[in-house]
């Protein structure tokens, strides 16, 4: 799947009440956008962390991708742990469809 | 508001900012010593802090964490951060449940780290910009 899939995949998990799912579903739409900016880039991609620190090197931009990365972490967790109000959920929503967007 | 009501606030947000500042130090020490879970939540403790410094200066008082991340999302409003101050505040959540947790792996911790202390170094010094 494409990232804005997973995305699409999210936001239908997330309106129809599957907050969970549309967590991990939305960790997995960063996750594959990182996976594309490492081809683009020509970076390894192998360790998530690593990469975005060099995309952030790269342009000069002050722990965008790295926060980014730091976003979708959360909702990973949340996925497993339930750990997020659901405010926190749609907040970290719009960071990741916005990453995935200028990452496209 | 009233000249004495904004004089408590500021002499709140004066009380906050050194809380902050004290909170980050002693974090830094704990994480010195390995005690990685309590240092993260005591340097995501030192973020709220800062937001209610910076908020307390402008006159509000945001008591409740949506009341913070309300004043936290004024504060992104008019302010021109070198960091996304949203972003960063995630991280520093993802240290307060680390601390109950303790799930991030190394990197994770190391980035939710850094960036956390850049919230802060920021937040603080929208503080101090911001000091009458």
């Amino acid at each position: 799947m494409t990232p804005q899939e997973y995305l699409a995949a999210a936001e239908a998990a997330l309106a129809s009440d599957r907050p969970l799912e549309g967590s991990r579903l939305l960790w997995l739409a960063a996750e594959a956008a990182f996976v594309r900016l490492a081809k683009a880039h020509k970076i390894d991609g192998s360790n998530l962390h690593q990469l975005a620190r060099a995309l952030d090197a790269k342009e000069g931009r002050n722990a965008y991708y790295l926060g980014s990365l730091g976003v979708a972490t959360g909702l990973k967790y949340h996925a497993q742990m339930d750990s997020m109000e659901p405010y926190e959920v749609e907040s970290c929503k719009e960071m990741v469809a916005k990453f995935v967007k200028d990452a496209s | 508001m009233t000249s004495d009501r904004a004089a408590a606030f500021r002499r709140r947000a004066a009380g906050h900012a050194e809380i902050a500042r004290r909170y980050r130090r002693n974090a830094d020490a704990l994480l010195q010593q390995g005690e990685r879970e309590s240092a993260g939540e005591l340097l995501y403790s030192a973020a709220k802090r800062c937001i209610n410094a910076v908020a307390n200066q402008r006159g509000h008082n945001p008591v409740r964490t949506t009341s913070k991340l309300n004043a936290l999302q004024s504060i992104i409003a008019d302010t021109d951060s070198a960091i996304d101050l949203n972003r960063a505040w995630r991280e520093a959540v993802n240290l307060h449940t680390h601390g109950d947790q303790s799930h991030l792996t190394d990197d994770e911790f190391k980035a939710a780290w850094e960036i956390t202390q850049a919230f802060i170094a920021v937040m603080l010094n929208i503080y101090h910009r911001e000091q009458p």
